[in-house]
């Protein structure tokens, strides 16, 4: 920035990031681009490095270190019945770097594995005290991992935990209770909510290690680390690497602007220009940049990207760990047209089919894909009148304000700036043909909880079920369902499992352990499960429009140890919201693999989806039209 | 409402005096002499505004604290207008805005790069930074291509003439 702009910023008093991103001056400071400060030079100087150089030969060493003497072992053995293990390159140089650089921050792929590492670390690191967390539904897993795997390797005891656990008030002390020396954390991005309970926990421990001078050591890894923005691994970048080797500015706003240059969506829809990013960018890259248009930011991301995983300390995987044919394929429902009156009230009056109002878009996606499953939820009992208008009253207020400001992306914001007396919700309101003024958040703040909604399903159509049940009468494979009432029900009318909570079915069964035609809840058994080994067919009945839940999900048939020449993910798409909620997720994928380089399954299959184009000559209500 | 309805809201006329350059002593209508003036103004405001017909404008108003134009004395307030469909517009204003930083409006490396669009920004925001400072202006009279005066301003940091 020139010395007169900073001079007439401090005479004004304020900062770039205090402008109006939509204002002429928001603008031009974003068309000025990232700046370069000492931040950047320190960034720009870290030493560069390729993980995969001599990873083989460090992978045989660890190996001979580490690995038990060969055994005769069944098939079903983690070892597949070859008695013995060998440690990947990728596992080999996580091991390296938590070693060296007592951090390691691994965007690793699905598949990659990751368990092996959790395992191997403490002794790598020789460290008495070591804690590996994982996520609630895969802690029984997890520990069952750790029983095989010691068949075959010299493994140290570990305590295991869920970030459930940790976010819980009763533990609020676990971490200081037990310092654990090694902190391990599989799925770590669900550390990405710094204002978790978990995440703060976390923090304040890995705070109180430092400051004491004794830090403790952390990997951070995931298959899924990021869908939208490098402010989602910034402090897990900071809590693995330390402020001087992270690939990040230690200073929040000036991480800001990287993230307005670089994310998937820049916060204020105005894009930063690159500015001193391109220093990051090779030749081409900088052509690119230089003559503007979709290419530049695909040049920023390459540029951001290598600085990112060259980063000593940071494991990512650039390749598919396994490279076999992935097919993704879509199935309408036309017998749902049936139901395009609710689909005309969803979107035109922003009410599901009883009539209940909602205030935000999020919402309108996840009605619609009740409704491509049968039915929509209610409230039962219903509400008191009072408290139906002073929640329709809100949610106009909230929906109204959501269009009209750029500084506010939920209802929670809204109303948190509500409550802070930073945004006013006072508003005219006609009533029995009087005018009055009311303060629509805090009338409806004082009557919320006095009512706890209690949803329960309402089925108006059974086409989906019979389309699922139909496919899996004729599959060997897993129905996947977002809803839980929607999985019961195919359970009870099928006769098959249906794996919910920590993947058990209603037999106690663990997904894991299972054959044969089922089905499978997305929420609990997309991350963590190896069920490679049983299945290569998938029908997705409806899925949350997330790049990560979808990469997730993906990664579960498609991964190491299969063995089918194909596997195939076959969708339910019956709504625009669910065609719209599939290219979200490719444009998320789209946004990873450019900032990250980590290979998206969605971007490696074979996909036999409509584009968004098509969208236009989709007919009937349920498309739109 | 009224005839006079809107006059609530209406701002007080500032009249529209602009600086002029000085008449020599033998300057008359019929045959114009004009002698350059030099001011020293202090800057009370810069904005920009549509005119009515559709316009794009730069204003700089100012008060002059010296000045060598008895038409212009010191105390009296003073604008200077740019339209921005002339060609010079940008130019003029990057010369200007580059004087009232104390920067040499003829060194064309500094003025690049320290008048950015975002000082030009800047400079015409609600915070008003450049309110108070004090620049030089010389004024010649000269004549367009069109054969009309046209008040040259030439704007040179206060510091130069220290």
């Amino acid at each position: 920035m020139s010395s007169v702009a900073e001079r007439l910023l401090r005479k004004a008093g304020i900062t770039p990031g205090m402008t109006n991103p939509q204002s002429n001056l928001g603008r031009a400071f974003r068309r000025q681009g990232v700046k370069k400060t000492s931040e950047f030079e320190r960034i720009a100087s870290l030493p560069r490095r390729d993980w995969n150089v001599d990873a083989e030969e460090l992978a045989a060493h660890l190996t001979a270190e580490f690995a038990k003497p060969a055994t005769s072992c069944k098939r079903d053995c983690v070892c597949r019945g070859r008695g013995t293990m060998a440690l990947r390159p990728v596992q080999a140089a996580a091991l390296a770097d938590i070693h060296d650089y007592g951090g390691m921050f691994g965007p690793i792929s699905v598949g990659g594995g990751k368990t092996l590492f959790s395992f191997l670390a403490p002794g790598v690191c020789e460290v008495e005290r070591a804690m590996v967390v994982v996520p609630a539904n895969l802690r029984q897993k997890t520990d069952n991992d750790w029983w095989k795997l010691a068949v075959h390797w010299k493994l140290k005891p570990i305590s295991i935990e869920s970030y459930e656990r940790l976010g819980r008030a009763s533990n609020a002390q676990l971490l200081e209770n037990r310092q654990p020396d090694l902190l391990v954390f599989d799925e770590g991005h669900l550390l990405k909510n710094t204002k978790a309970a978990c995440t703060r926990r976390v923090a304040r421990y890995l705070q109180a290690r430092n400051q004491q001078g004794n830090p403790c050591r952390v990997a951070i890894m995931s298959g899924t680390l990021t869908t939208k923005s490098i402010r989602e691994y910034w402090h897990l970048l900071r809590w693995t690497l330390g402020a001087q080797l992270m690939p990040l500015p230690t200073h929040w706003p000036e991480m800001m602007e990287w993230a307005d240059a670089v994310d998937a969506k820049s916060q204020s829809a105005i894009r930063m220009a690159p500015g001193v990013l391109a220093e990051l960018c090779n030749a081409e890259e900088k052509k690119a940049i230089e003559y503007g248009g979709d290419g530049e930011l695909e040049a920023v991301r390459a540029g951001f990207a290598r600085r990112l995983i060259e980063t000593p300390g940071v494991i990512a995987t650039t390749s598919q760990q396994y490279g076999g044919s992935l097919r993704i394929t879509m199935e309408d429902v036309p017998a749902l047209d049936k139901l395009a009156p609710h689909y005309a009230r969803l979107r035109d009056d922003w009410q599901t089919p009883d009539g209940w109002d909602f205030s935000e878009a999020v919402e309108r996606w996840r009605h619609a894909r009740e409704l491509v499953c049968g039915f929509y939820n209610v409230w039962d009992p219903r509400p008191p009148t009072e408290w139906m208008m002073k929640r329709k009253r809100w949610h106009q207020f909230v929906r109204e304000t959501l269009k009209h400001t750029h500084l506010h992306d939920s209802e929670f914001q809204v109303a948190t700036a509500c409550a802070r007396g930073t945004l006013s919700s006072c508003v005219d309101v006609i009533e029995l043909g009087r005018q009055r003024e009311a303060d629509v958040y805090r009338e409806w703040v004082a009557i919320r909880d006095t009512f706890k909604p209690n949803a329960v399903p309402v089925w108006i159509d059974d086409s989906t079920l019979k389309l699922a049940a139909a496919w899996l009468s004729k599959n060997d494979g897993i129905c996947w369902v977002e809803h839980p009432c929607f999985g019961e029900k195919l359970a009870r009318m099928t006769g098959l499992p249906y794996h919910g909570r920590k993947g058990l079915d209603q037999h106690g069964k663990l997904i894991d352990d299972a054959t044969g035609p089922r089905i499978a809840s997305i929420l609990a058994n997309s991350t963590g499960r190896n069920l490679q080994f049983a299945w290569s067919k998938s029908l997705v009945v409806s899925c949350p429009p997330n790049g990560k839940v979808i990469e997730q999900l993906l990664g579960r048939m498609h991964r190491d140890g299969q063995e089918a020449d194909e596997v195939h993910y076959h969708f339910v798409i019956a709504c625009m919201e669910q065609l719209e909620g599939f290219h979200k997720m490719l444009s998320e994928a789209e946004y990873i693999e450019g900032s990250t380089k980590q290979p998206q399954k969605l971007l490696f299959a074979d996909r036999d989806i409509p584009s968004l184009d098509r969208l236009g000559s989709m007919v009937g209500p349920r498309w739109g039209v | 409402m009224g005839f006079f309805g809107g006059i609530g809201a209406a701002k007080v006329g500032a009249g529209g005096i602009y600086f002029l350059a000085n008449r020599a002593a033998d300057h008359t209508p019929e045959k114009p002499h004009w002698l350059p003036a030099l001011y020293r103004v202090k800057i009370k405001s810069i904005t920009t505004m549509n005119s009515r017909k559709k316009d794009d404008l730069f204003i700089v108003e100012a008060v002059i604290v010296t000045s060598n134009c008895p038409d212009r004395p010191a105390g009296t307030k003073a604008s200077w207008v740019v339209n921005l469909k002339q060609d010079a517009a940008l130019g003029n204003i990057k010369g200007f805005l580059a004087a009232v930083n104390g920067i040499d409006p003829g060194n064309e490396e500094a003025v690049n790069a320290e008048v950015t669009e975002a000082v030009c920004e800047l400079a015409v925001s609600k915070e008003q930074p450049l309110t108070d400072e004090e620049v030089m202006l010389e004024c010649t009279m000269i004549e367009t291509r069109a054969g009309k005066p046209f008040t040259l301003h030439r704007w040179s940091p206060v510091s130069a003439a220290a």
